[in-house]
């Protein structure tokens, strides 16, 4: 019963004019970065977020969520038409969604995408719906402990399933910490690492961090790679698929929407990893498989349904645990921080509104979605003629004027360019930004966890073994890094063995 | 001993210098014990594993062999982009207060504008007129920021 009623309260909240209006525009904003390349959601997201200030919480946040997911639909339109996939996640519908649009059935490929989407997307919020309550729930029972194992876990996860070298991986994971603690320690009111200035003393600010090393960065090395302008959009003859189609992309999107909604959840796991794992998966249970390649539908379907789902279920650990799964989620948990909503498991009993009106909001995005891709499509393909020359000195204005109106400080600014140095000289060694960001987010928290613990156990380290729950949490971290670990072990064994 | 992987030992160093410079400037804070922490301990501890983990890459990139096409190698710099759009940015900083929303928006469109190598004097003004539009249509008339649009002092 209570379900029922934490729905209701959803679709009031989702319902109400103000926020149908910020998810339609964060559906919009969305669709056309996941069109326009070299436009990310994280860059979208971290050069929009100042301007959400002045929203609601709950309308801030519902309009960033709809640019994410947005973003995972809106990338597959240019993966089919131009080979081009807008989105990460969005690659692997190039291989078979291209080669359906350059046999003229480009109609069809959207159709399938657009439809997975969907109902993937619906898979995805009645998943959050279910198990984001009784999560919560075990999340209430966690002490520090568990707490700071659970964080552990969630970094280690993040960066032990991508494909970056975990040991460089794992360093910005601790810079990131590292910079989250600079300003004003809460419990001794000793202000750390400030160099003496005194705009330090409440921390980085963390728009300068993402605009700096993720969006100027992505310029930058953006504009390193000679990008060809004159793509040849494939024409779109009719949107409808044949009762083949039908019949043949039904169970992908069956199985893509299940695989995406478990892999969702997984922190670091996410979108791009859901859609590659459903197409290898339809690759290898189709009975098709020999077309896979050249133009089978289900590589379209699989793939696209896995992304949305994936898109909104990890949204699962950032809302129920405070743990985000992935870069572009840390954005989500500091918009949160930022609006004053302190995340954890009593988000969902706290701001019962909040949760379940941005849940019931997401399905609705979905419906606008549909109607935005299918229908209008010919409008969104046209901006795909926007040459990067002009694109890219608009994302900068926006950021300047982001940062700097975010507190009317000019030192802001400054300190953006310098972060956006930075992350270009990491983006030029192969650091990857994200598990930074990751840290970044995490560190104040990790600290408090870390701190309380040991407070508890009189300073007794086997605290984090001795419980069970937390020596669970901390086996399978360490697991995870024993299993990325292994293929570098491998293979750096194999190099000695070869030089004998 | 030769460097197997320039881009992973540089970046090992850095991380090496970083970590040792967090651990020195936490050492000067109150340290405490684990169970009492003070605001030194926990950085302290991050600042010695990324130091830890730092050397781990060092020794990586000395001893392994590169795996990946470049051979390690580091690129060349894009000293042109990265520069112009860092100019354009410290340039709006300088300019916002003193000049207004569209002026300092003009001067980052204009400058940035030649952050590609094949930049047009064309293509940089029709981006600084666009840019003005958008600055004034959804900075100014939308979201109604706070930043004055023409110079101050011409609306004395």
């Amino acid at each position: 019963m209570d379900f029922l009623s934490n729905l209701a309260l959803g679709f009031s909240t989702a319902l109400s004019f103000d926020n149908l209006i910020y998810a339609a525009v964060g559906c919009i904003l969305g669709t056309l970065i996941g069109v326009l390349p070299g436009l990310g959601p994280l860059t979208t997201i971290s050069m929009l977020l100042p301007f959400t200030f002045g929203l609601d919480p709950i309308g801030a946040l519902i309009m960033l969520a709809g640019i994410y997911y947005g973003a995972a639909y809106g990338g597959s339109t240019t993966a089919i038409l131009v080979n081009l996939p807008g989105e990460a996640s969005s690659v692997v519908t190039t291989i078979d969604g291209h080669q359906m649009a350059k046999q003229g059935r480009a109609g069809p490929a959207l159709a399938a995408a657009a439809i997975g989407s969907f109902f993937a997307g619906c898979v995805g919020v009645l998943a959050m719906a279910i198990f984001s309550g009784p999560i919560a729930q075990v999340a209430f029972k966690f002490g520090p402990a568990e707490y700071f194992s659970l964080m552990l876990l969630g970094l280690v996860g993040a960066v032990s399933l991508t494909s970056g070298p975990l040991l460089k991986s794992l360093c910005m994971i601790v810079l990131g910490l590292l910079l989250g603690l600079v300003g004003m320690d809460v419990n001794s009111g000793v202000v750390r690492f400030s160099f003496g200035s005194t705009a330090l003393w409440e921390g980085i600010d963390f728009i300068i961090i993402t605009i700096g090393i993720f969006a100027f960065a992505e310029i930058v090395t953006t504009l390193e790679r000679k990008s060809s302008s004159d793509a040849v959009v494939a024409p779109i003859k009719t949107l409808m698929p044949t009762r083949t189609d039908i019949r043949r992309m039904t169970p992908s999107i069956l199985r893509g929407s299940a695989l995406g909604s478990v892999l969702g959840i997984l922190p670091g796991a996410g979108v791009s990893l859901a859609s590659f794992f459903a197409y290898s998966l339809e690759k290898k249970v189709s009975k098709y498989s020999d077309e896979f390649g050249k133009g089978a539908i289900e590589g379209v379907a699989g793939p696209e349904s896995a992304n949305n789902a994936a898109a909104q279920t990890s949204f699962i650990p950032t809302l129920t645990l405070g743990i985000p799964g992935s870069a572009t989620m840390a954005l989500m948990l500091g918009a949160m921080v930022i609006h004053n909503i302190q995340p954890g498991p009593q988000v969902v009993t706290r701001n019962p509104d909040l949760f379940w009106g941005l849940i019931v909001s997401m399905w609705i995005g979905n419906l606008f979605l549909i109607i935005l891709n299918l229908p209008m499509i010919g409008i969104w393909v046209r901006l795909l003629r926007i040459p990067y020359s002009m694109l890219f000195p608009a994302i900068l204005v926006f950021c300047c004027i982001g940062v700097y109106s975010a507190s009317y400080s000019l030192l802001d600014v400054y300190m953006v360019a310098g972060c956006g140095v930075v992350g270009y000289v990491l983006a030029k060694l192969d650091c990857e930004p994200a598990p930074l960001l990751l840290g970044f987010v995490l560190g104040p928290m990790i600290e408090e966890y870390f701190r309380r613990a040991l407070v508890l156990s009189n300073g007794d380290f086997t605290i984090f073994v001795s419980r069970p729950l937390s020596a669970f949490l901390l086996a399978i971290a360490a697991g995870m890094i024993v299993f990325a670990a292994l293929p570098h072990l491998r293979k750096a064994r194999q190099e000695a063995f070869a030089e004998d | 001993m030769t460097i197997q992987h320039p881009k992973n030992f540089v970046a090992g160093v850095l991380f090496l210098l970083i970590g040792l410079g967090f651990a020195y400037a936490s050492a000067q804070y109150r340290l405490g014990s684990a169970g009492r922490m003070g605001p030194g301990y926990f950085p302290l501890v991050l600042g010695c594993l990324l130091a830890l983990l730092g050397s781990g890459v060092i020794i990586g990139a000395v001893r392994g062999t590169p795996d990946a096409a470049d051979g390690g190698a580091i690129g060349t710099f894009n000293i042109r982009s990265l520069g112009a759009i860092v100019l354009a940015t410290i340039l709006f900083a300088l300019l916002v207060r003193p000049a207004g929303l569209l002026v300092s928006v003009g001067v980052v469109a204009f400058v940035s504008s030649f952050a590609t190598a094949d930049a047009r004097l064309r293509v940089a003004l029709i981006n600084v007129v666009i840019q003005m539009i958008i600055a004034y249509g959804v900075f100014h008339y939308l979201l109604g920021l706070q930043i004055p649009l023409l110079p101050p002092v011409l609306s004395l």
